[in-house]
């Protein structure tokens, strides 16, 4: 164990972006360990300025493919909130379901696409999808079912243009609804399938002490509105977030790295959210959890595939009930007032909270924004785990440290597009 | 479910990537009825859907790797190459990935071809003129292959 040796993971498969790994190890201890993301810096806070506050929705989702949802929605409620505005029960109600097509759609690609071959010993999905083809019909089934509701609040699945301040600019049809809620029903049992069909697989385990944040809500699991709480005792309104979270650059990555001021890293995410948020679960969704609790009994990265299968489960659920329950049509708001101020908007993305503050001016254009995405928020506590992982498995050869490294990797979803994308390891051992 | 060749334009707005639009439209104004158009911006795992059709498709996209700009060509599936391929992420999710994991999945059509036009290393704004010159051999080239899709070749089955 006295040797010196570097592990590098050149190319990270199946995360969304680019990025690698350099560790460091020195007489059997990690040394240095890096999560390098060299993404080009996208300049979206910057070249948003000057734009005009009515093009924020449509520009913000340009962000990433896979959660323009989440940008979307808290850019208006950011605006929402320097308007004043009140929102129809209607669009509340809507704009859940529009976040459940999402997170359906997002953790069905992480678990089955990109986390699934790790637990299989697969290279990649096409292998899953030679061996398993039932459970990868029935995620491209669901996925497709939460592609249906981005089109029909969103307009498209790509780029979904159908948001805006006060609603959507063409609200479904009663009719649409139902129809909708009629496949997402039928489609419940694949959800819950799919999670025992994870939950079968060998998922390791490394529990592990870490400061969970999420939002939280009165009634309600949290998708758009919420206190932004953490198991460390942080209970905050959107508007205060920065007063508790710090960004700073680190040489190494063109992400920002965020820590609670005066504590350090923390975990948002799916695992996050449901720990915190468990009694707010729908009742298959939390049948689904009781069936796998001993996984959550603390806190672990590894658990996060398991919440992520739950979740999709509460956003059937939850889809059916606003699909189901909505009255009648929901109005096209009028464009209000809109006087220059600071707005804050903090939402429940797929990979966890993303944070938006907007400033406007008084010819409502943004004068500044700021966008705190969930990879950023994780990325230090990502490095942490790493650290305490290699420093378990420094026994392994090179290439099973590399393969566990990516695993590890892969778990937390990240998608550095959005923090900045895809790793490159490097492990190197001296003595 | 449609029973006409589905004619899936794949590419942007923006530069020579448009070149898949064009020429999926052009095709589509003789065909008429005949195809069903569909116009795809990066459409990742979302083609699987498009490629579910008993009717047969034709794939028009912009691509590199044929040769000069402006080049055509005619692939069936198997001449895609599968082997090369790796599901990395879904922002690397493209034509020849979905083509191949709907092959993997069993539920590919029965008959299928893409039509590529070289765009090389394109750029912004609209789409220059010797990409644009090869939209007329690629309309051709879609025509010829909706006539194959829609009446495969026995030999070939």
């Amino acid at each position: 164990m006295g040797e010196r040796r570097t592990v590098a993971v050149g190319a990270l498969a199946r995360v969304e972006g680019e990025g690698a790994l350099h560790l460091r190890i020195e007489g059997g201890r990690v040394a240095e360990l890096r999560l390098e993301i060299f993404e080009p810096p996208r300049f979206f806070e910057a070249f948003l300025r000057g734009r005009s506050v009515w093009e924020l929705p449509d520009l913000v989702a340009r962000i990433c493919g896979i959660c323009p949802v989440a940008y979307q929605m808290s850019a208006v409620h950011a605006l929402e909130s320097i308007a004043g505005v009140g929102i129809h029960p209607g669009v509340r109600a809507l704009r859940r379901l529009y976040y459940a097509g999402e997170w359906i759609e997002s953790h069905l690609l992480h678990m089955v696409f990109l986390a699934a071959p790790d637990y299989l010993g697969l290279d990649d999905a096409f292998e899953v999808a030679r061996i398993h083809r039932r459970e990868v019909e029935r995620c491209l089934a669901l996925r497709a079912l939460g592609n249906r509701i981005l089109e029909l609040l969103g307009g498209r699945s790509v780029n979904p243009v159908g948001v805006c301040v006060g609603g959507f600019t063409r609200p479904p049809s009663v009719e649409a609804l139902r129809e909708l809620a009629a496949s997402l029903r039928a489609r419940m049992g694949d959800a819950e399938s799919l999670l025992e069909w994870i939950a079968s697989l060998p998922v390791p385990a490394c529990p592990q002490e870490v400061e969970l944040v999420s939002l939280r809500h009165p009634e309600e699991y949290p998708m758009n509105e919420g206190r932004v709480v953490s198991s460390g005792g942080l209970d905050l309104a959107p508007a205060e977030f920065t007063s508790a979270v710090e960004e700073s650059q680190v040489p190494h990555s063109t992400a920002l790295h965020c820590r609670i001021r005066g504590r350090g890293s923390y975990l948002v995410g799916p695992l996050a959210r449901l720990l915190q948020n468990r009694d707010r679960l729908h009742p298959r969704a939390r049948a689904a959890f009781d069936a796998l609790a001993d996984r959550f009994r603390r806190p672990d990265p590894y658990a996060s595939v398991f919440a992520r299968g739950i979740e999709v489960i509460y956003a059937m659920e939850e889809a059916i009930r606003v699909a189901e329950s909505l009255p009648g049509p929901v109005p096209v708001p009028e464009r209000p007032e809109l006087p220059a101020g600071v707005g804050h908007g903090a939402t429940e993305a797929p990979r966890g909270i993303l944070y938006i503050r907007v400033e406007t001016d008084a010819r409502q254009c943004v004068r500044e924004i700021r966008i705190v995405p969930p990879t950023a928020q994780n990325q230090a506590r990502i490095e942490e785990d790493l650290r305490a992982q290699a420093e378990v498995l420094l026994h392994l050869p090179d290439e099973g440290l590399r393969r566990r490294m990516e695993t590890a990797i892969r778990n937390y979803d990240p998608c550095i597009s959005c923090a900045t994308h895809f790793l490159d390891l490097r492990v190197e051992r001296r003595p | 479910m449609s029973t006409r060749v589905r004619l899936v334009g794949v590419g942007s707005p923006f530069g020579d990537d448009a070149v898949g639009w064009i020429v999926a439209r052009e095709a589509a104004r003789c065909l008429g009825a005949a195809v069903e158009i569909r116009l795809r911006d990066r459409p990742g795992l979302w083609l699987l859907e498009d490629l579910d059709c008993p009717g047969g498709v034709v794939l028009v996209d912009g691509v590199r790797g044929l040769g000069p700009p402006g080049t055509v060509a005619v692939l069936g599936s198997g001449t895609l190459p599968a082997g090369r391929l790796r599901l990395g992420s879904s922002h690397g999710f493209g034509v020849a990935e979905a083509v191949e994991l709907a092959r993997r999945l069993g539920r590919g059509p029965a008959s299928l071809a893409l039509v590529g036009i070289e765009i090389g290393e394109s750029g912004e704004g609209g789409v220059r003129a010797v990409v644009r010159a090869a939209v007329p051999a690629a309309v051709r080239a879609v025509l010829r292959a909706v006539a194959d899709v829609a009446r495969p070749d026995p030999r070939r089955a």
